[in-house]
């Protein structure tokens, strides 16, 4: 009898989370997850470690300043490069549009000069890292038709595995991605793991994250400490650590104009 | 020469009056250094040495916290021009300034580099830098140097409001062939009044400026002096320009404009003819970090006369130079500028091809480069720069520094939190 009603249960449980998973406004989720991890502003030092397929490593040292523009849902981001030696003094300043492209500047110290950089720069490598500057901002979730392919498990965590395929010739352009595959943490809609094709369909990177935690419960917005990028066409690899991690730091918006970038 | 002792003056007594606080940055002091060294088939002098040279410099560049909102900063290098010759050495200071950051507004004092102009390395609008035309350095940023005096900058949302006031400028050095270095007086500039002011807006898609120099023109003139037979002067100039960068789509608008008042005042005084300079140019970023900037460069000088309509040939000779050191050896020309670059192996190795071509059978210069990152530290650069044309132009003036180096670089960084 008891084994029945088990049996009941677990089947009444798996009908109403199939029924969650039919109801799913996926693009409203896409939303709410891109919400999940913009803080109002926050601060922190990363520390970056590119290893090519030899196992060579390069480390950098970076400060990051990030802040919610005044439509709360836009984010600028500043990564202010400390080491090495060669890239040290190098700004780089993203500031997310919702309605029209978005604009990056940077400041190359040897220079002395910041440039602003065309919107397909976003599909470039940052600093020749496993990241590129679209992933930095984060992408819209607007510019992507998402699907909900499955409901599963992720490091012991339930999760919605969804396919986002660009909206248009022009997104898929822009960010050099022709479908990522991501799985987002059901409970707080971070973005646990994605995988991304490249413009030609071919398998092209994974990144994951790791150490998520609630940096602002007022908010509800977390924070991953750990990131990881496996390229799996050229076997690079690229890890990010946070540290110090502050948020509402009340930054003020002078910090993240092209020309707070020129002060070294 | 005062004002410039004044102000190094103010920034010692200010270093030393300010109580050294706690500063919200982890390190005090940080220095970071780069050992240069090179070989190369030609110096850039002029003075046809070519067999081989090899220059040794070590870069440093400092700051120091002194409070959260004031800075110190250094920048100089220490070095030999050719450490298989017997030569002397040499040390230069490129900048040495206090910055203090308000609010709003920022205010540096010292010898500082002030870049200006959002072209790409042609930049008409750049009036406040001095370069050394002959320094052997693989990037041509390295040639310049700073100028001594005060920077203002007031922000305004999406305005920066900046006005300098530079008492104390230096000439850009350029090379001179033997035939005329015996017989040049080069002179200080002796101008106190230089000062510039500029308007920038950046954001929602175009940066651009307006801005106004009056002061001495930092590239020299060549003139009949009273002592020496020739002189290298400074003049003054008033510059008008303005310039803006246009990001749409995969591609950066560029374009900046100057209109150079020299004030010319005989027909054989060394100042240049008035002068309207402009530069376009597209930028295209390709996939896989590919880049191409194509630029046109036009310049015209007003009233200019070429240099056979003087009646002796003397007078043709020295006006002959004098338009090719003015870079007005015609009244019009066009330039077609370009670089073209590519960063692989996680831009580890960087490849780069630029160069300017000019109408008028002014000639053209390429330059190649490799540059390959070893590791966090080491680096080296492989490269080369070509110029060709007829003997009575700019770049066929040149032809003799053609040269082709290979320089390997060290890095390190010292920071009082390390001791």
């Amino acid at each position: 009898m008891f084994t029945k009603s088990l049996s009941l249960s677990v089947l009444l449980l798996v009908f109403l989370l199939n029924a969650q998973a039919e109801n799913l406004d996926v693009q409203q989720f896409m939303i709410k997850s891109d919400a999940s991890t913009k803080v109002l502003d926050a601060k922190s030092e990363l520390t970056m470690i590119l290893e090519n397929e030899d196992n060579q490593q390069r480390i950098r040292k970076l400060t990051a300043f990030t802040k919610l523009k005044n439509d709360g849902v836009s984010n600028q981001r500043i990564l202010r490069f400390l080491a090495p030696a060669d890239i040290k003094g190098t700004v780089t300043l993203l500031i997310e549009q919702t309605d029209q492209d978005d604009d990056m500047w940077i400041y190359l110290p040897s220079l002395k000069k910041t440039r602003r950089l065309v919107s397909d720069n976003k599909r470039d490598s940052f600093v020749g890292s496993d990241l590129t500057f679209g992933d930095l901002i984060g992408h819209k979730p607007s510019e992507w038709n998402s699907t909900l392919q499955k409901e599963d498990t992720f490091e012991g965590k339930p999760v919605y595995v969804i396919e986002s395929l660009p909206k248009d010739e022009s997104v898929k352009t822009h960010t050099g991605y022709s479908k990522r595959l991501i799985l987002i943490d059901k409970q707080n809609a971070v973005a646990l793991k994605t995988d991304y094709w490249d413009e030609s369909g071919q398998f092209l990177k994974t990144i994951q994250v790791s150490d998520v935690r609630l940096v602002d419960v007022d908010r509800s917005k977390y924070q991953f400490m750990d990131l990881n990028a496996q390229n799996h066409q050229n076997h690079h690899k690229t890890s990010l650590h946070f540290d110090n991690y502050k948020v509402n730091q009340n930054l003020t918006d002078s910090l993240f104009t092209p020309t707070a970038l020129e002060k070294e | 020469m005062l004002s410039c002792l004044f102000l190094r003056f103010y920034i010692f007594l200010t270093l030393i009056t300010v109580p050294h606080l706690a500063t919200a940055e982890s390190d005090l002091w940080q220095v970071d250094g780069k050992l240069e060294l090179g070989a190369w088939s030609s110096n850039r002098s002029l003075n046809k040495i070519n067999e081989g040279i090899f220059p040794a410099t070590l870069a440093l560049k400092g700051k120091v916290n002194v409070t959260d909102d004031l800075h110190l900063y250094a920048d100089g290098r220490v070095g030999h021009p050719d450490y298989f010759a017997d030569k002397n050495s040499f040390g230069v200071a490129r900048e040495v300034y206090l910055d203090y950051n308000l609010n709003s507004a920022d205010i540096r004092i010292g010898k500082q580099l002030l870049a200006w102009g959002r072209a790409d390395r042609i930049n008409p609008t750049d009036s406040l830098t001095s370069k050394d035309y002959r320094w052997l350095a693989p990037e041509e940023e390295d040639a310049r140097f700073g100028n001594t005096g005060i920077r203002y900058a007031q922000h305004l949302g999406n305005y920066t409001a900046s006005s300098v006031w530079l008492p104390y400028m230096s000439s850009s050095r350029i090379p001179l062939t033997p035939q005329y270095v015996s017989q040049v007086a080069i002179q200080q500039p002796n101008i106190n009044d230089n000062f510039a002011i500029k308007l920038d807006r950046t954001g929602e898609a175009i940066d651009s400026s307006l801005s106004f120099y009056s002061g001495i023109d930092t590239m020299p003139s060549l003139e009949i002096n009273s002592t020496t037979p020739y002189a290298l002067s400074n003049h003054r100039i008033q510059r008008y320009g303005g310039d803006m960068a246009w990001a749409f789509s995969s591609y950066t608008l560029r374009t900046e404009l100057a209109y150079t008042h020299t004030g010319k005042s005989t027909e054989f005084s060394g100042e240049k003819y008035d002068y309207f300079q402009g530069v376009i140019g597209l930028e295209r970023q390709f996939a896989n970090s590919f880049n191409v900037i194509v630029q046109t460069v036009y310049q015209s000088a007003l009233g200019w006369r070429g240099y056979q309509s003087w009646s002796t040939p003397q007078q043709q000779q020295l006006m002959q130079i004098q338009q090719i050191i003015n870079q007005q050896p015609v009244q019009d020309y066009f330039g077609i500028a370009y670089r073209v670059s590519k960063k692989i192996l996680n831009d580890d190795l960087e490849l780069e091809y630029s160069g300017l071509g000019l109408t008028s059978n002014q000639g053209f210069l390429m330059r190649p480069r490799l540059r390959y990152q070893i590791n966090d530290e080491s680096s080296f650069v492989l490269g080369g720069d070509y110029y060709n044309g007829s003997d009575n132009t700019i770049f066929g003036r040149l032809r003799d520094i053609s040269t082709v180096f290979v320089e390997f670089n060290y890095a390190f960084g010292l920071s009082s939190s390390k001791f």
